[in-house]
């Protein structure tokens, strides 16, 4: 199990719904507030991606936070 | 004195991970926004903030990029930090120039494309749409290319009757003999008459 801290000045929590949507078949999810955080709980992962998946979780949270704020 | 350029915090070169601090208040998050998306398909870009509001910039090299230099990562992510606040800055100067700009633009474009739904009928050019469409350039339906004297000639002696009448006279004057004619001796009658 895999916990990421998202600051909740930098990201949206709207971002963040939209990553879990994205990659729901790589494992499970769970979002949670902890005082200036999100915190994404990832659990169930898959081996072959355990390594990798966070990383890309985190480029991609940060993706689509720039881009609501953009649009 | 407090540093004021992007501080390295921690360089692992066993994992290809530094960590970058900016100073808070000096770069906009939106610069930081900026010099991250640029980043992102290159290495993996994680920012967060400290205790005391600086932005923390964490970058990871990818696996299908191994010999990443991250020291020079680094330089260019705040490099592009800055670009994007001068960016952000000269936009905000000339904000409403801009939008004028690309307003007039837009305007003129629509105003040429625009056309197309507009449509022929709402300029009553109906006339002129469709109907000739069989005609060749060679075509003179109005007689404009016809030689004055052939078109006048024709037209004039249909329209003159006195023209008609003196054609038609000279031809019978040619049929009687005149007085040099020695068409014949035509004697009067004096005979009495009782």
């Amino acid at each position: 199990m895999t916990n990421l801290r998202f600051h909740r000045k930098i990201y949206r929590m709207g971002s963040l719904q939209e990553v879990m949507d994205s990659f729901g078949e790589f494992g499970t999810f769970k979002l949670e507030k902890d005082g200036d955080y999100f915190v994404l709980e990832i659990s169930d992962m898959d081996e072959e991606f355990e390594e990798i998946l966070p990383h890309e979780i985190a480029n991609y949270a940060l993706a689509q936070t720039i881009e609501n704020l953009r649009s | 004195m407090a540093k004021k350029k992007p501080e390295i915090l921690d360089h692992d070169k066993k994992t290809g991970k530094i960590t970058l601090k900016l100073r808070k208040g000096l770069y906009p998050l939106d610069a930081v926004f900026g010099a991250a998306y640029v980043m992102i398909d290159r290495a993996y870009v994680f920012l967060d903030k400290d205790e005391d509001g600086n932005v923390l910039i964490y970058i990871h090299a990818k696996p299908d990029e191994p010999g990443l230099d991250m020291e020079a990562l680094a330089g260019e992510f705040a490099n592009e930090a800055l670009g994007q606040v001068l960016r952000g800055r000269i936009m905000k100067e000339h904000k409403n120039r801009l939008e004028l700009i690309v307003s007039q633009a837009v305007a003129g474009a629509v105003g040429i494309a625009g056309m197309d739904d507009i449509g022929l009928d709402d300029l009553g050019l109906d006339d002129l749409d469709g109907d000739d469409d069989d005609l060749d350039f060679l075509d003179d339906p109005l007689g404009i290319a016809v030689p004055w004297e052939e078109k006048y000639k024709k037209s004039a002696n249909e329209q003159r009757p006195d023209v008609v009448r003196g054609e038609k006279q000279e031809a019978e004057a040619k049929e009687q003999p005149g007085p040099g004619d020695s068409g014949g001796f035509n004697p009067v009658d004096n005979s009495d008459p009782s």
